[in-house]
């Protein structure tokens, strides 16, 4: 037992780890012919696991519901908008037509006149460009935050903050059209400082944390490759 | 002009359908038209343009190297003419006598400055001369690809006027192609005229059993690993230093926090799956955080987003409890899965937030555009946040609305710097390692930028001579590898 839970999944990894490193090196067909198969596992493994999710989110939802915790009515929004639309989506509700096996009255995305679709761009899609479109005033709230002045470095950051959102619209880059297009002068147009500003500091400073994160990403692979680092199966190191 | 003279109407009207059809016959005849060669296909027209055009020379068709043996490479010397608006392009044959026809896929010509050998090393090496050769890959796949869905197409066609009761025509057949058997021309394309230039080209693609595009890759991530497993056996021996991570050691003030309110805490994984290695870490650190909140009996929820992420994390959470030897108090309905569509979870992680108020959040992981809802909302709510990410544009909205913020690869460092064990404090100080040498290689860069700019100015193209030459591979292999 005790060889199922901490020696079987340490072989694995290292097993299925240093393949999946050995088929970078081989373009050869046949090899990344499996690579491309063991992603069809993790798609298929995906897929069933996706049963565990769905258990544990109706488990949670009808233990509410019979329990009478606050707020169950929206409990039984959840499965009601769960079974509707899994039902509005099986394709059976109609024989297909002859000919034509991607024809479903009811369910799927290919009919635009079934309830799936109704459904999903008409109730799904617009809820979620709600949530989606809050983040604008989020974005300000957060700018406001981080734009106060106390410091030195809040000041460096309102500035810079000015310069690129001046310089990314029409309205801030007319503010210094009449600024020569060359020479020390057109150093100072707003556009040119908002290039510099992303281009040299802002680049410099993103590959900085990208090397580190590049970095960080190998030595923890190899972590796990070599057994170093077990956490992820639960319990200590 | 009076209407009292029909007469002399009639006779301009004439004059004018005359001069009419003489200027259609001309221009007819002109742009190639059916009229005067009845029966028969117009000879093709080729502008000056093309006509007058240098062919290039040392054309060669042969095997791409590094590849799974499914392209060939066609290579030539660049034209010294370099007309506007003209471009490189290939025609291909199923017989070396022809006729050659368009690629039957998408094949984007080439322009004078595009393709060049020299930019592209994972087929080719650097050298200086190649900046005056290009090179145009055929995919033989992209035929069969091709045939098989013009087939489809024309059986679609073919089924749908046959039960429309309409002429159908002969019944679709595939078409195969000899691969075998395939021959080129390269040839140079303006407003659809094209003109080819001979040889005939014909290769045959082989298949590589090892990428050397990817051997200096190999060689760096060997040392690389060698260094790990080096500090790795170091560390047991000795005790490393590591810096201070403000953020990792705010985490047990969160909890400590939570515990003496009384309220849960929000642990969320990101929202990528269990195959990146941000959302494993992020799990890594969910058992220390786990196993601290059931030494302080409190309370942690881990929604998820991806049901094998709630898998592991499950397991995770449970293992904690056990080790803290606190199994009775660990609860599996905490650590459950909500959805995964991004906004979907973002509006039921928010709404759990303003229910529930939780004393503390934590956003591990990679995220996406809802790193600033989730974020806001929480610091509305006035919970202590910490947050970890390799998401470079989320890191800032992150900073904005949270306590505490790990950057990078601060992620991954954080098991190591929690649990302080030896063998993982080793990796951090291999990447540490790895960290100088990468500035010693920028700083080499730098040093050769310069050099081959002073050169320049001083000796034109040949700067430096054959170690200008090495220096400008340097910085090709940087540029495409940065």
């Amino acid at each position: 037992m005790m060889f199922l839970r901490r020696q079987l999944p340490v072989v694995i990894a290292f097993v299925l780890g240093m393949f999946t490193l050995i088929i970078f090196y081989i373009p050869a067909a046949p090899m990344q012919g499996i690579g491309d198969r063991l992603k069809i596992f993790v798609t298929i493994i995906g897929a069933f696991a996706m049963l565990l999710g769905i258990n544990s989110i109706l488990g949670q939802h009808i233990t509410k519901i019979r329990k009478r915790r606050p707020g169950y009515g929206y409990s039984w929004v959840l499965i009601l908008g769960f079974v509707v639309m899994m039902i509005a989506w099986i394709p059976w509700w109609s024989a297909p037509p002859e000919g034509s096996a991607a024809y479903y009255p009811w369910g799927g995305l290919e009919n635009p006149q079934g309830a799936f679709y109704w459904m999903f761009f008409w109730i799904l899609v617009p809820m979620q460009a709600t949530m989606f479109s809050i983040l604008a005033f989020f974005i300000a709230s957060a700018a406001y935050r981080s734009f106060r002045a106390k410091t030195l470095e809040a000041t460096v950051l309102l500035v810079a903050a000015v310069i690129v959102m001046l310089g990314r619209v029409p309205l801030g880059t007319s503010m210094t059209s009449w600024l020569p297009d060359a020479g020390f002068w057109s150093s100072l147009r707003l556009e040119t400082m908002t290039s510099w500003l992303l281009n040299i500091p802002n680049a410099a400073g993103f590959r900085g944390i990208v090397l580190g994160v590049a970095l960080g990403i190998i030595a923890t692979s190899v972590r796990i490759i070599f057994g170093v680092e077990k956490t992820y199966m639960g319990g200590g190191d | 002009m009076s209407a009292g003279n029909p007469k002399r109407l009639f006779c301009l009207a004439a004059a004018l359908a005359a001069l009419a059809w003489a200027i259609c016959a001309y221009a007819a005849n002109d742009v190639g038209s059916v009229a005067p060669f009845a029966g028969q296909a117009p000879p093709p027209i080729t502008p000056r343009v093309l006509l007058e055009f240098a062919p290039p020379s040392e054309i060669e068709a042969r095997d791409l190297p590094n590849d799974d043996g499914s392209a060939i490479v066609i290579t030539w010397r660049t034209s010294p003419s370099q007309p506007e608006g003209v471009r490189y392009t290939v025609y291909y044959s199923e017989g070396p006598d022809g006729p050659f026809k368009p690629l039957p896929f998408d094949f984007r010509s080439i322009a004078p400055d595009e393709n060049l050998m020299a930019e592209n090393l994972q087929y080719f090496r650097y050298r200086r001369e190649h900046l005056n050769y290009h090179y145009a890959i055929i995919s033989l796949s992209s035929f069969t690809e091709s045939a098989v869905n013009e087939y489809e197409n024309a059986v679609l066609e073919y089924e749908t006027k046959k039960e429309e009761g309409l002429p159908t025509g002969p019944e679709p057949v595939l078409h195969e192609y000899d691969l075998d058997n395939l021959y080129f021309k390269l040839g140079v394309t303006t407003d659809g005229s094209v003109r080819l230039f001979d040889p005939v080209l014909h290769t045959q693609p082989v298949e590589q059993w090892f990428d050397w595009s990817k051997f200096n890759v190999l060689v760096m991530g060997l040392v690389f690993v060698g260094v790990i497993l080096f500090m790795i056996e170091t560390a047991r021996r000795k005790d490393m230093y590591i810096r201070r991570i403000a953020g990792l050691d705010a985490v047990d003030e969160a909890i400590g926090r939570a515990t003496e309110m009384g309220r849960p805490m929000f642990y969320l994984c990101g929202l990528d799956p269990m195959t990146t290695v941000s959302t494993i870490a992020a799990t890594n650190l969910l058992g220390h955080v786990a196993r601290k909140v059931a030494n302080y009996e409190s309370q942690v929820k881990v929604p998820c987003f991806d049901p094998i992420v709630m898998s592991v994390c499950q397991e995770t959470v449970r293992e904690a409890y056990y080790e803290a030897g606190r199994p009775d108090a660990y609860k599996e309905d905490n650590v459950f899965f909500l959805t995964n569509d991004q906004f979907s979870y973002v509006a039921a992680v928010n709404g759990m937030m303003v229910r529930e108020r939780p004393a503390a959040n934590f956003f591990f992981g990679f995220y996406y555009a809802e790193s600033l809802l989730l974020g806001e909302v929480g610091q509305s709510t006035g919970a202590i946040q910490i947050a970890g990410t390799d998401s470079n544009v989320q890191i800032p909205f992150f900073i904005t609305s949270c306590d505490y913020v790990l950057i990078g690869e601060e992620l991954y460092a954080a098991s190591a710097y929690i649990s302080r064990e030896p063998k993982l404090l080793g990796s951090v100080k291999a990447s540490d390692m790895a960290k100088a040498v990468i500035i010693v290689v920028l700083l080499l860069g730098l040093v050769f930028s310069v050099a081959l700019l002073i050169a320049a100015l001083n000796d034109g193209g040949n700067a430096l001579g054959w170690l200008g030459e090495k220096m400008e591979y340097f910085m090709q292999l940087f540029n495409e590898h940065i």
